[in-house]
């Protein structure tokens, strides 16, 4: 069975045609507006998970300074801000708060921030019935070396029970790409040159790839022994074709110029 | 076989001498490294004249098939064959932040010189973190220097049977795997001087780091 992936949200060509139902949800590590605006603006649904909140509340204030627009919070109001609220800093709760946010604290101690949200949005997609979300993590990948392996591992959790999970920082998007054959799309003016295949969580993976600058043939990837990282996108290919033996975490790096348009 | 870690360069007694932050002297000349050495790519002009012109060795290196952090430790694996003594301890101040295929290349990269090198550190604002090959461990903890989040981490391996001591949340005999446990977030405990772990495959130890203690 091929999976096939695309990142319309990341995408410089944004286009008319509908690009999917997302979920965003910002965790607590840095994040250019300009990043945030595009994958705002792509999202149907936002939530902030605990420190999130501070981040989003910032990088606008921060954006406002500078640009001396108008009230920016009011256009990035998210649908709800929850976590054990450890890290959300008072003046934040309070401004959300006032403004009529949801903000819900949760001290169960077996589950992350993050995975809080989930599962809100589990509860949310529950209520409509509908299709699931698409979901984007803001962050998750870069920070405390703790925080980015609990990402990489719950999104390999994931794997099973959500369709599309996609971590996004302006270094990169990356993914968790189940045991099997996979096409990624690949918008070269997002995306590159630099890519990687991870065998993370995993004792060993055989790989074939085409698409990119090195591929690989049957080829065994484990810490012990070849690691593809720093592989290239190839401009002339839009197609990358991998096939994984076992799950495998699959990155990009984001192009920052892509964003500003 | 039981290892044990302490982490001097890091402990809040050091009796480092204080360096003022304005107007000092110059401060490049206080802090001149041995090598610059990478496939050079990053390495900015004005940096790369500023050191050579003050006598430091800046060696490019083209290898595609090696990283600039590889090639500092060839670097330092070669100075130690010359000079023919024990091996150094390495430090390495980055690598597990930023772009993840590079955190990934820090994890593998020190997962394969669990082999040959005796310790190899990671070490970020954040925190300290080293890979644990299989077998026991009692870890040294300086609870100025570190804490309270700590996590062990089976990145790179299938999984692990872990047992731990010293911790808030403790494993005997624990399967963890990214299917199912994995401890991050959890504490170290003050009262608790050492940590052990019990390890059935190589396992990453990361322990966050206190601000407070760089600033004494």
């Amino acid at each position: 069975m091929s999976r096939s992936w695309s990142l319309p949200f990341l995408t410089s060509h944004q286009g008319d045609e509908k690009q999917g139902k997302y979920a965003l949800i910002i965790l607590n590590q840095p994040f250019s507006f300009a990043l945030l605006r595009r994958l705002w603006n792509a999202s149907q649904w936002r939530c902030c998970a605990d420190g999130g909140a501070n981040r989003l509340h910032d990088t606008l204030t921060a954006h406002k300074d500078i640009e001396g627009s108008q009230d920016l919070h009011k256009n990035y109001l998210p649908d709800l801000i929850k976590g054990d609220l450890d890290s959300l800093r008072d003046d934040v709760r309070v401004y959300y708060e006032t403004t009529g946010i949801p903000v819900v604290q949760d001290h169960d101690q077996d589950s992350t921030d993050l995975m809080k949200c989930v599962e809100a949005l589990t509860e949310k997609e529950r209520i409509e019935g509908g299709d699931q979300y698409d979901i984007i993590i803001l962050g998750g990948l870069s920070g405390r070396l703790d925080q980015t392996v609990h990402t990489l591992s719950y999104l390999h959790k994931l794997r099973k029970t959500r369709h599309r999970v996609f971590a996004v920082s302006d270094e990169n998007a990356a993914w968790l790409l189940d045991e099997g054959e996979h096409h990624i799309n690949i918008d070269h003016d997002a995306f590159g040159p630099t890519c990687g295949l991870l065998p993370v969580g995993i004792d060993y993976t055989i790989l074939s790839t085409s698409g990119l600058r090195w591929n690989l043939t049957d080829t065994k990837s484990h810490f012990d022994g070849m690691v593809s990282t720093s592989n290239h996108l190839v401009p002339s290919e839009p197609v990358v074709t991998i096939q994984t033996s076992k799950p495998l975490w699959w990155t990009m790096e984001l192009r920052a110029k892509n964003l500003e348009s």
